[in-house]
Formats: C-alpha cells, structure tokens, sequence
C-alpha cells in the first residue's frame, strides 16, 4: 500500500534557501537520483556519490521520492544495468515507496540521444515497454510508475492515441501512472491530444503521481521548458483532472536548475501554494469512470527499433539520417529537438568548463564559437553523463589544434580539476606565466588587462573534503 | 595573458587550490552539491537548458560593455602583435578550413605557433590583414605600419 504523501517539489541545489525558510510548503521532496551521481571510468561500479550530498539530501524536508532519469522504458535499448544497484539502494535508503521513470527512450542503437524522445505508440511499442517496466521493476524491487512523455513529432496514422498508449503499457506491465500534466499539456499545445482527451483513456487509478511546471514558446512550440510560472490555462484544465484521481498519492512541482536565476525563488514559492490548492481538489473516493480502450489496426509502417534509430538520427548531427522515412525528416520539430539537445550539451559544457568556455567566447566570438560546437557535436554523440560529454570535448578541442592563447593551459587546469572531484586524487598542472590573472578574470567573465608575469607556476589541486562511495550501505548503516 | 616566451627560470610558484573552487576562484565558494549536479546526468531532459544562454548573455550583454572591455583589452594584453583574422560568414561554419587557413596564415607571417609571439585573433565583420572567404581560400593579404 502506497502511503499518500503530499505537494513537493523536484530538488536541486539552487533550491535550498526556499527549503529551509519555508519547509511547510515541501511534504515531498522529489530527488532524481542520477543527477548526483558521477560517473568514474572504472569498469564495475562506474557509479560513485558523495556522501555529504546524500546526507544533505536526507535532511531535507518531507518523505522522499525517487524518479529516476537515466532508464527510460520506453525503447528498445536496455538501461544501462551497472546503475541499478546505486539506484535500488537510494529507493531503499529515502524509503520510497515506488520508484517512477520516463515512459520514453534515451538510448538509439550505439549512441545516447540526448534527450528524452516518444516511444513507438503501436502494439510493438506496447510490448517494449512493458517488458522494459519489468525488467526495470525486477531489477530495483519497489512499484514503478511510468511517466507519461513529451513528443514534439505529429502523429503518424499507425500510431494509437497518446492516451491510449500510456494505459495499455499501465495495464500490460501492472504499473503505476505519472501523470505529467505538463507533458501533456505541452502536447495539446504543439498539436497532439487534447488534455481531457488523453485522460479519458485512462485508468485514473492507476495514477499515483502528478508533476506540473512551466514552460515556455520558442520557435513556434512550446516547450516543456520548466522555466517557472505555470500557465492559468494548465491550472485549470489540472482541477478539473485531479477531481477525477482517486488514488493520487503525490503532487511534484518541477523547476529547471538553471532557470531558478531569472524566475527567482519568490516564484517558486508562488507555484508551490497553487500545488497546494489543488491537492485539495483531489478525489477522495474511487469514481466508476471506465477507461476507453483503442487499439490502433493499421499496420505498423516501422518497428520500434527503425523509428528510435530513425528519430534519434534527425535530431542528433552525428548521425546518417538520410534513411529515414520522408515523413519523419520533414517533420517541422525536428530542427527544434536538434536545437535543443545543443542547448543541453552547450549548457554542460559552460557548467563543467566555465573557464575554457569563456576563454574559447571571448577569443573567437560567439559565433565562430557556436561553429566549433556544431563541427564537434557533429563528429561526437551527446553523452548521458556531463563529465563525460565535457572530456569528450577537452579531446576533441586537443585533436583540432586551435591556436587560442592559454586554452590548452585553461583546460588542463579545468579537466584536472574535474577529475579530482570525480576521485579525490590530488592533481599538479603546470603554466608558464603566473594563471591566477588570467583564471580569476575568466571567472569574471572577461579577459585580463594586464599581461601575465612569465614564469614557472604550479596549481596543485587538491581532493579537500572531497568523498566518494560507490555503495550506500556505510550510510545506511550510519541510520541504523 | 601571457606572450609565449620561456619561463624565467627562477624557480617554480606553487599554488595549492581546493578542486572544488577551481571553477568560481574568485569567490571560493564552490558548493558540492552544485558541483555533483554539474557532474551528473541532466535532470529530466524534454525541454530547455538555459544555462548556455545565460553565458553568453552575460559575456556578451552590450549594456555591461563586456564585449567592448574585450577588444580594448585584446589590443593591450599582448606583448606581441596581433594578427588579426576576418572569416567569412559561412566559412565560420566549416571549422576544418578556418583552422587550415589560420594555419597557412601563421606559416605566411613566419610565426608558426603562438610560441612566437604572435596571436591569432578572428573577427568576423571588421576589414583586417587576413581575409578567409566562405570556401575558406585566403584572398587578401596585406600588411599595414602597425605590425
């Protein structure tokens, strides 16, 4: 029996000054375990966390759920089976009494996408994911929920209704429901099924958790941005649904990382109150209203398999997508997810090398910068976990030669540092001129005014307060 | 930044930093739980990170003169001079010919390598010394007094 636990919010570190002031608002503190996790080059337990973040995370406020963000099980590519032990032992470590994942693929055949893209909505697709849910159900050993995606393609005539696809893989894999208001919402305005449309298919039941969030138009779509202010169209639509969910056990706000800067916590704030003025609009008693079923009896024009590979391939550079069917490559999303899988790659890029980005900018423009970016993404597939797409460019920068003053010197310094936060090891890089000039105006975000003094300079960096564990039993014994 | 001559030879400076302030030294407030999200898997990935954008605002807001601060420093900063490179528009986005032909320019100018002293610095829409066009071929050159 899956307790009922409340409004929360999807954790992130930019959020802690709203937990801590106001920990009324959070019953429920969503953590996606993976964005914590680093991920080393050794082979058997590739997945390390630090136990100071963990700790941090189980004091925050509320009952913790655990929604997973690195094993769709919406495709035919098997999730990555090394991080099923550090994600079974952060469900049991946060208690969470179900684990939910994304009902769509991440994985083409030899390359991570980059993004979240739709499953095959057809008898097959069906069949993938319920086997995917079990394997994936086996593996941690608590209920899954699966969450219910965002296409930004057209439906294509074999497909069965969006709706109607969630409930079949529900029922085929005995599976709880998270229901993304915002995914659908987000659907319903790029030209898919409607909201109530795609609810009435549903065994409402079946649905144990709901996330809402903002987003945002760009380029002729809206995207599900997660940006902050929700729209009062979705609120409203989200009343008269949650009316209808017997057996809702959690409602999660999501709000990106990094755009907590420009809508601010104040926001945050706001959007919480609303999530609580709609948990209590949740129905209390189970309501007889029967789920439509439809099954889809075209033919299936590509197998699950052709249409990742196919999708996968359009929006990623790297890849031949010249085989694609016609249909799929003049689907008008497709420069749009291109965009914004650069946008994401960009993104952990400046994260992780702020300072050789910055130095790259500066010297080049941002244009003939974007052009550096777009030669590399298309001769190297996006990489699932940050570190490694980020030493994939520090490869590929090196390869190219590029007679940019110091940016072998910045990167070197950078990747070090990297590395001696991923295992503790103290690293010594090595200049020719006095760095902290040029390093501490980066950090500014400009270039230094003076010249550097010449000389032998030495930055050891060093492993302080740096731990990494790659099992939670030391913590889990500490608790006991 | 520095021109690239051979150390002074009088002995190494060692610094020692913390690996989890390297990328914020100035404020030396690097937060773990901030660096493990950097580090990690993306959170739930369908829509848009705006992080990048937000870089390159702030590098290159015209109201804060970033831009502006750039170039004048850019003049001041070496001690060497500066060659200074004009990409065509389209050329931009074929990388393999802008680095050829900023190559064949250093050969040109006898500085092979920034170890000379010299910089290679690209502009796209002012007049300089170099010009690479859209094919990538280099189609002007000329020197001028203030090399």
């Amino acid at each position: 029996m899956i307790p009922e636990l409340g409004v929360g919010i999807s954790y992130c570190a930019g959020l802690d000054p709203l937990l801590a002031a106001q920990p009324d608002l959070f019953p429920v503190v969503e953590i996606e375990p993976q964005t914590f996790w680093v991920k080393s080059r050794e082979g058997k337990s590739p997945f390390r966390v630090y136990p100071e973040v963990i700790q941090h995370l189980l004091d925050l406020p509320g009952r913790k759920l655990i929604h997973s963000v690195a094993a769709p099980v919406g495709g035919t590519v098997p999730a990555d089976a090394a991080q099923f032990q550090m994600l079974r032992e952060m469900v049991q470590l946060f208690k969470a009494p179900y684990l939910s994942e994304h009902l769509s693929f991440n994985q083409a055949h030899g390359y991570h996408t980059g993004f979240f893209l739709p499953p095959r909505q057809t008898r097959s697709g069906v069949q993938v994911a319920a086997d995917a849910v079990r394997r994936l159900q086996d593996a941690i050993g608590v209920p899954i929920a699966i969450e219910t995606g965002v296409s930004y393609f057209k439906s294509l005539p074999d497909e069965m209704p969006d709706g109607a696809f969630v409930a079949e893989v529900a029922a085929k894999a005995q599976c709880g429901i998270l229901l993304d208001l915002h995914n659908v919402y987000t659907n319903a305005r790029n030209g898919r099924q409607s909201v109530t449309e795609f609810v009435r298919y549903l065994p409402l039941d079946q649905v144990w958790e709901v996330h809402m969030a903002g987003g945002m138009e760009r380029n002729g779509y809206y995207l599900d941005s997660h940006s902050g202010e929700m729209e009062t169209e979705l609120l409203e639509i989200s009343a008269q649904v949650i009316a209808q969910l017997p057996n809702l056990k959690a409602m999660i706000y999501e709000i990106f990382p990094s755009f907590i800067e420009t809508a601010g916590l104040d926001c945050v704030a706001r959007q919480m109150e609303s999530l609580h003025g709609l948990w209590e609009k949740r129905a209390t008693a189970p309501r007889a209203v029967p789920a439509l079923t439809v099954w889809s009896n075209a033919p299936e024009q590509i197998s699950p398999e052709d249409w990742e590979n196919n999708i996968a391939a359009l929006v990623n550079h790297h890849a031949d997508s010249s085989l694609a069917p016609k249909e799929l490559q003049l689907d008008p999303c497709i420069p749009v997810v291109r965009q914004l899988i650069e946008e994401f790659r960009a993104s952990m890029l400046v994260g992780l090398y702020p300072l050789s980005a910055r130095l790259l900018m500066l010297m080049m423009g941002k244009d003939i910068f974007r052009s550096l970016l777009e030669d590399f993404w298309s001769k190297h597939a996006p990489q699932q976990y940050a570190a490694v797409e980020v030493e994939q460019f520090g490869a590929y920068l090196r390869s190219i030669g590029l007679e940019i003053p110091s940016l072998a010197a910045v990167l070197n310094f950078e990747e070090a540092a990297m590395h001696t936060m991923m295992d503790g090891t103290a690293r010594t890089v090595s200049f020719d001129f006095d760095p902290l000039p040029l390093l501490r105006s980066l950090a500014e975000g400009t270039l230094p005014d003076m010249e550097s003094q010449l000389g032998d300079y030495a930055i050891t960096l060093t492993g302080e307060g740096v731990e990494l564990l790659s099992s939670l039993e030391k913590i889990q014994a500490g608790l006991h | 930044m520095a021109s690239r001559k051979y150390p002074t030879g009088l002995g190494t400076v060692h610094i020692s930093l913390p690996a989890a302030v390297a990328g914020n030294i100035n404020s030396l407030s690097g937060s773990l739980k901030e660096i493990a999200e950097q580090l990690g898997c993306p959170k739930c990935v369908s829509g848009y990170n705006c992080r990048f954008q937000l870089e390159k605002d702030y590098l290159f807001d015209p109201a804060a003169k970033k831009l502006q601060k750039v170039a004048i420093a850019d003049q001041s900063a070496f001690a060497a001079p500066t060659v200074r490179v004009n990409v065509g528009a389209r050329s931009s986005y074929n990388l393999d010919s802008v680095i050829a032909s900023v190559r064949k320019i250093a050969e040109l100018t006898g500085h092979t390598a920034c170890a000379t002293g010299c910089n290679l610095f690209f502009e796209r829409f002012q007049d300089r010394m170099f010009n690479i066009s859209n094919t990538g071929r280099i189609n002007e050159l000329k020197y001028s007094a203030g090399l």
